[in-house]
C-alpha cells in the first residue's frame, strides 16, 4: 500500500482498527527498543501509585506574556497561561530560571500567548535563554508559534533543546478557531526555517481542535511528513471552562487513535508521544491504553491504566520530570 | 465558619487532617471531604474516582483519586475504617467539591475502626490549624 493510501486508511471509518493497531505496534518494535518514557514535568502536582512529582520548579512552564494572548483562540482564550509562571521581562525570566537551578530543577518550557500574527514574542528573551542554557545548565524548550527567519536563527544560537509548534492543517480552523488569517502552509515554512537553522523541532497536533471534531489533522500530518521532526507530539482538545468551546465534546477516543496510528505508520522512525494536553478521567485512561497499544514511545502524565498496560506489554518504563518533547535526548542517551 | 488569611473557609467543629481533608463525626460514622484550601489550591476539579463502598481504608491511605488541570493525586483518608457510602453526585459533577466543599461536595462516609486514637492526630482547634496552614500556604506558594 502506498503512503497516501495508508494515511487514508487510518482515517477511513470502515478501516479495521485492530489490524492497524497491530501494524503500528510492529512498526514501533521494528524501529525502537521496548522502552517507553513517561514524563511528569512541572506545574502539575502529580501523585500516583507508580511515581510522584510535586515540585513545580522541576520543569515549569513560563509565560513570557503573562496571562495575555492577542489571538485568544476559541479553545483556550488564554486559560492555559494561567497555570504557568509569569515572566514578562527578561529580568523576571532570569530570576525564575535561577530559582529553578537553585531548587534542583532541570529546565523549563518557555511559552506565552501569541501576538496577532501568530508568533510568540521570544526574541527579547533570547539572551536569558542563552544564559540559562550555558551558565545555569538548564534544558530549555520553547513554544514558537509561527517562526520568522530571525527567530529561527536566534533560537539556534541560543541552543534551545526543542522548539514546539502546533501544526494546524485547516485554513478554516486557523481562521475560525485561532483567529489567524493565514493559510496552513505557514507551518511548512516555520518547520523549514527551524530545520534550516538546525533547531530540534517537535511539532504538535491538537486532535479535535475544530470544536472537538477531526478536520485538519490529516493535512497537519502531511505537512509534518515533509520534514524531519525530532519527535511528534499528539495532544487532544480539552473543552475548557471560560472558553466558548466549554460545551463542545472532545473527539471520541477512536478518532484520536486514528491520528496516532497514522503518525506511527507514516513516520515509523520518529519518536511519537502522547502529550500533556488531553481530557482527564476515564477519557484519559482510555486514550492512554490505546496509545500504548498503537506504539507511542512516550506519554506525559500517564494514567494508572496507561502505566498498567505498558507494564503488561513488558515495556521497559523510564520516568522523567522533564517535558515530553525531550525524550528524544534520552533515546539517544544524551 | 471562620475565614483564615481572608481567603480559606474552615467550619468550626470539624477535624482536619494534614492531607487537607476534613472529618465530621456523625453518630457511629465519619463523613469526610476536602478543605476549602485544598480545593482552591487544586483548581477546578474535573474528575474523581472513589474506591467502592465496603473497602477498608487506612488513615492516610487513598479513598480515591482526584484530577484537576494542575493536580493529579490521591485523596487521603483522615481516618481508618470501612467505606460505607460515596457521594454519587461527584461522578456527575466533581466540581461540587469546589462549589461546596463542606456540604454537597462531601466525599465519603466511613465506619471508623480506631476513631478515638486517630482523632487525637487531627486538628480541631482553629488556632492550631491557622499556624499549620500558614506553613502550608508558604509551601505551596509559587511566584507568578
Amino acid at each position: 500500500m502506498n503512503r497516501n493510501n495508508l494515511l487514508d486508511e487510518c482515517f477511513r471509518r470502515t478501516s479495521e482498527l485492530p489490524r492497524l493497531i497491530k501494524e503500528a505496534y510492529d512498526v514501533r518494535r521494528k524501529n525502537f527498543p521496548d522502552t517507553i518514557f513517561f514524563s511528569m514535568p512541572g506545574m502539575i502536582h502529580f501523585e500516583s501509585s507508580f511515581y510522584n512529582a510535586t515540585d513545580p520548579y522541576r520543569f515549569p512552564a513560563i509565560s513570557i506574556t503573562g496571562g495575555e494572548c492577542s489571538l485568544n483562540c476559541e479553545h483556550c482564550k488564554g486559560r492555559i497561561l494561567e497555570y504557568m509562571f509569569h515572566a514578562v521581562t527578561p529580568k523576571r525570566l532570569l530570576r525564575i530560571c535561577s530559582e529553578i537551578r537553585a531548587r534542583g530543577g532541570s529546565g523549563c518550557l518557555i511559552s506565552g500567548g501569541s501576538l496577532k500574527n501568530g508568533s510568540v514574542p521570544l526574541t527579547k528573551f533570547i539572551p536569558v535563554i542563552k544564559y540559562a542554557k550555558k551558565n545555569l545548565g538548564l534544558k530549555v524548550v520553547v513554544h514558537t508559534g509561527i517562526v520568522t527567519p530571525r527567530l529561527a536563527e536566534a533560537l539556534s544560537n541560543a541552543g534551545v533543546d526543542a522548539a514546539m509548534i502546533d501544526i494546524i492543517g485547516s485554513d478554516e480552523t486557523l481562521r475560525e478557531i485561532c483567529h489567524l488569517n493565514v493559510g496552513c502552509q505557514v507551518f511548512n515554512r516555520s518547520l523549514s526555517l527551524l530545520e534550516e537553522y538546525a533547531v530540534p523541532v517537535v511539532p504538535h497536533i491538537v486532535v479535535g481542535i475544530h470544536r472537538g471534531r477531526l478536520k485538519g489533522e490529516k493535512e497537519a500530518l502531511k505537512i509534518i511528513m515533509q520534514h524531519e521532526p525530532t519527535a511528534i507530539v499528539i495532544v487532544v482538545f480539552i473543552p475548557m471552562e471560560g472558553t466558548p468551546l466549554v460545551n463542545a465534546k472532545p473527539p471520541d477516543p477512536l478518532s484520536v487513535l486514528r491520528v496516532i496510528l497514522a503518525a506511527r505508520l507514516m513516520m515509523p522512525d520518529k519518536p511519537l508521544i502522547l502529550g500533556c494536553a488531553r481530557p482527564l478521567g476515564t477519557y484519559r485512561s482510555r486514550i492512554d491504553v490505546l496509545a500504548v497499544k498503537a506504539g507511542v514511545n512516550g506519554m506525559a502524565y500517564p494514567s494508572e491504566e496507561g502505566y498498567q498496560v505498558a507494564e503488561k506489554m513488558k515495556l521497559d518504563i523510564r520516568f522523567s520530570d522533564e517535558c515530553c518533547s525531550l525524550i528524544y535526548k534520552e533515546m539517544i542517551g544524551e | 465558619m471562620v475565614k483564615l488569611f481572608g481567603k480559606y473557609e474552615y467550619p468550626e467543629g470539624l477535624y482536619y487532617s494534614k492531607d487537607h481533608l476534613w472529618a465530621k463525626v456523625e453518630g457511629e460514622n465519619v463523613r469526610v471531604g476536602i478543605t476549602d484550601f485544598a480545593q482552591q489550591l487544586a483548581g477546578r476539579i474535573r474528575f474523581v474516582r472513589l474506591r467502592p463502598p465496603g473497602r477498608e481504608v487506612k488513615r492516610g491511605g487513598a479513598l480515591g483519586t482526584m484530577e484537576t488541570g494542575k493536580w493529579v493525586g490521591p485523596l487521603r483518608s483522615p481516618v481508618s475504617g470501612v467505606i460505607m457510602e460515596n457521594n454519587r453526585n461527584l461522578r456527575r459533577k466533581a466540581s461540587l467539591m469546589n462549589d461546596d466543599p463542606y456540604g454537597e461536595g462531601w466525599i465519603s462516609i466511613i465506619k471508623p475502626s480506631n476513631l478515638e486514637e486517630e482523632l487525637k492526630d487531627l486538628m480541631v482547634d482553629i488556632d492550631d490549624l491557622k499556624k499549620w496552614l500558614e506553613k502550608e500556604i508558604a509551601k505551596y506558594s509559587k511566584e507568578k
